[in-house]
């Protein structure tokens, strides 16, 4: 037991599996970069990079064919850091004396500190992964937006009126409800909401079509008006989400259905006791924690083409600390206050030749983006330490052996 | 800020803990019903938004941007036209008022809604997305290029497809009347070629029906009023009885509320917050606001517009024997400034209906 117990942690620890994951890591970004063109970048992300398996269809079976980014980079931590340990251990063991003790030492804890930090800079993409939100935003000269809006995901809004002019929003984020498929449900519920709902059947591209639902479907007809499924489109950023939804105004009261639709021009109306409410399916926006205006957008290309050359947007920062110009160039992002802003594209898009120009901005709320500048500075740090001990260690051995010669 | 506050299932108890093996084989041999979870909305924000209704019923929500079932009859045309040569007429689909075929099949049609029919930026997106393309950036409407129909401007939008096989030439008019949609899409070879008599069909259209209620002057909440020429009406909401687009990104509007509507002092606050104007002037000051002979009353006019702020607003306050009439017009300040002779002469036409 105790043999298998150590030989299980040195091939955990061993240099080999490291070269095959490394191996695997690359057979796999290269696989995922090939289905990007017939699946989508999201799609291939989801199914080669943030997954434990990559699965392929063979008939009508559905298996396994390579370990997922998730596997191997879960993998590759652990390896990392049994890697370190035991390369560190026995120079804790060693018997040697005085300084050459201490170089060794000193290797040791250097290789220890590199595969720390290589295994930190893997919890800095997992932080990412988990924790970050990314959005975009478009703008013309002189507009300005404190909020950005996801690519991909959605949120159910429940609008209240306060005043003129003033809503209250409930927010429910797409996590809540994205799987709400199949006979699935979710019962929303808010303090303050006389109300509850009842979510189901969401779909993340439909379209909503006049006319009776056709038979067999499962889905109701509101209205005269009903959803209907459509396949995802292979850039998620263009999708359509949509959902049913049931208004519960009561434990006797009968359900009222309505449809939620990304395209709906306002949301499914709901008046109780004379206070107004309505119920919206938008892509979900986040605040940014300052406001944004675009002073002016600037595009160049190379004489006689039509490859961009420089593509920059000047824009202000307005919060409650004052104004800030700054500039947001091709490969020099914005970073402030946790955002980062990056010059993604702009406009107008193809099929709008006519179409007036903006700028296209790609935002990151990313709490773990100074993470990857640390672990550089361990991994650094790491190696020098282990350098430097390792080359005091063969200095000191070359003049024992030269005195050795003299001798 | 959100949780999932609670997760179920329809077999709760195989969360619990152990459950008696029978009662486990009756579970699975009956299958679960369908899952259900809970969730607890915490994440609240509060914001100003403008043109949301909470009344809106299906048809308004939905409107023009749900496909269309299928072609229905043929309706008696709206429209009078001028039929280009080896053009067809064939069955109306539906919500559509004309609908046409050239000699190669490309589709023409024409449809005439009540209200904004859903206004310029969703239909954008809606055949942008029929198009395959991700819907229009912020304010495209406004740039897009306009041209005459029937009495009015209209948006010319021009698409092509994300895969270049379809190409749509369409136009949108929006007047008090109603809102009217040309369209005319296909192969772009095709589209190409139908361009010169797609011209001719569109000069030679005429509204019969619309003609006839085609005047700015209109009226609700027992208030009349004549908006100026150039502007757009939108879609109305319960208090907003009345709401125009007066230019890029100006809207004028008439609000109708009980009371005193939260009476002067309280409204210029929120209106100065909300154009970023602080503070908001004094007692002294609101007593010498320009006024204007409106329903009766001397209105006080605000003038939010100066001091170089971006975003600047004209507001009129009525106040009427139990309820409160409020004229505004709201933009970035250059623009509102040059429309203050346009709303001053619509503040005027307000008047009680006979």
């Amino acid at each position: 037991m105790r043999r298998l117990l150590t030989s299980s942690i040195a091939v955990l620890g061993s240099l080999r599996l490291s070269v095959a994951l490394f191996g695997l890591l690359t057979l796999i970004t290269w696989a995922g970069t090939i289905a990007q063109e017939t699946i989508g970048l999201q799609q291939a992300q989801r199914e080669y990079f943030e997954s434990w398996l990559v699965f392929r269809r063979a008939g009508d079976l559905v298996l396994p064919v390579l370990p997922g980014g998730m596997s191997l980079i879960t993998a590759l931590f652990v390896n990392l850091l049994v890697g370190g340990l035991l390369r560190l251990l026995p120079r804790l063991r060693a018997r040697a004396h005085g300084r050459a003790r201490g170089l060794r030492l000193a290797s040791g804890c250097g290789v220890a500190i590199t595969h720390l930090g290589i295994a930190a800079l893997l919890l800095a993409c997992l932080a990412k992964y988990r924790l970050a939100e990314e959005g975009g935003i478009q703008l013309f000269e002189g507009q300005s937006t404190s909020e950005f809006v996801s690519y991909e995901d959605w949120e159910i809004v429940v609008h209240e009126r306060i005043e003129a002019g003033l809503l209250r929003e409930h927010l429910v984020p797409s996590a809540a409800f994205a799987d709400r498929q199949d006979g699935r449900s979710l019962r929303l519920r808010a303090p303050g909401l006389p109300f509850e709902l009842l979510v189901s059947d969401f779909a993340p591209h439909a379209e909503v079509r006049r006319g009776p639902a056709p038979p067999g479907s499962g889905l109701p007809t509101v209205d005269g008006f009903h959803l209907r499924p459509l396949a995802p489109q292979t850039e998620w950023e263009r999708n359509v989400a949509g959902c049913l939804v049931r208004v519960l105004r009561g434990p006797d009261a009968e359900p009222e259905p309505g449809i939620l639709w990304g395209l709906a021009q306002h949301p499914l109306a709901v008046a109780v006791d004379g206070r107004s409410f309505g119920i919206g399916l938008r892509r979900q926006r986040s605040p940014l924690p300052f406001r944004l205006q675009l002073d002016s957008f600037t595009h160049r290309t190379w004489p006689n083409t039509t490859i961009p050359r420089e593509f920059a947007s000047e824009v202000t920062l307005l919060d409650e600390g004052g104004t800030e110009r700054r500039q947001i160039r091709m490969n020099e992002p914005l970073r402030r206050d946790g955002v980062v802003v990056y010059q993604a594209s702009f406009g107008p898009a193809a099929g709008d030749p006519g179409g007036p120009r903006f700028s296209g901005l790609s935002v990151v709320r990313n709490p773990a983006d100074a993470w990857p500048w640390y672990t550089l500075y361990a991994i650094a740090t790491g190696m020098l330490l282990h350098f430097v001990a390792r080359m005091a260690l063969f200095v000191r051995d070359q003049r024992r052996a030269l005195r050795g010669r003299s001798t | 800020l959100t949780t999932v506050a609670a997760s179920g299932s329809a077999c709760p108890r195989a969360r619990r803990g152990p459950v008696r093996p029978g009662l486990a084989v009756l579970a699975v041999l009956a299958g679960c019903a369908p899952e259900r979870r809970e969730f607890e909305i915490r994440a609240v924000r509060e914001r100003v938004v403008q043109g949301l209704r909470l009344d809106a019923d299906s048809e308004e929500r939905f409107g023009l941007s749900a496909g269309e079932a299928s072609a229905g009859d043929a309706a008696s045309p709206s429209f009078a036209y001028a039929l280009p040569e080896g053009w067809t007429r064939v069955p109306a689909g539906a919500m559509r008022d004309l609908d046409l075929r050239t000699a190669g099949g490309v589709e023409v049609w024409v449809a005439k809604l009540a209200g904004d029919g859903g206004g310029a930026a969703a239909n954008l997106d809606r055949w942008r997305l029929q198009f395959g393309l991700a819907p229009a950036a912020p304010g495209a409407v406004d740039a897009l290029p306009r041209q005459p129909l029937l009495d009015g401007s209209a948006y010319r939008v021009d698409l092509r497809s994300g895969d270049g096989a379809g190409r749509l030439v369409g136009l949108m008019l929006f007047r008090p009347a109603g809102a009217v949609f040309v369209r005319m899409s296909g192969p772009p070879e095709l589209v190409e070629r139908e361009l010169p008599p797609f011209a001719r069909f569109v000069a030679s259209l005429q509204d019969i029906v619309g003609a006839a209620t085609a005047s700015h002057a209109s009226g609700r909440a027992g208030l009349h009023w004549t908006a100026p020429p150039s502007w757009f009406s939108l879609t109305p909401g319960p208090e907003r009885i009345a709401h125009f687009r007066v230019a890029a990104e100006v809207e004028a509007s008439v609000t109708v509320l009980g009371g005193d509507g939260g009476g002067l002092a309280a409204n210029v606050a929120r209106w100065c917050s909300q154009v970023g104007r602080e503070p908001p002037p004094g007692p002294a000051e609101l007593a010498a606001l320009p006024r204007l002979e409106v329903l009766g009353v001397a209105a006080p006019l605000v003038d939010l517009t100066g001091d170089g702020a971006r975003r600047g607003m004209l507001a009129l306050y009525c106040p009427l024997e139990g309820r409160s009439v409020f004229l505004k017009i709201e933009g970035p300040s250059d623009r509102v400034r040059a429309a203050r002779e346009d709303f001053v002469a619509f503040c005027l036409s307000l008047a009680p209906r006979d």
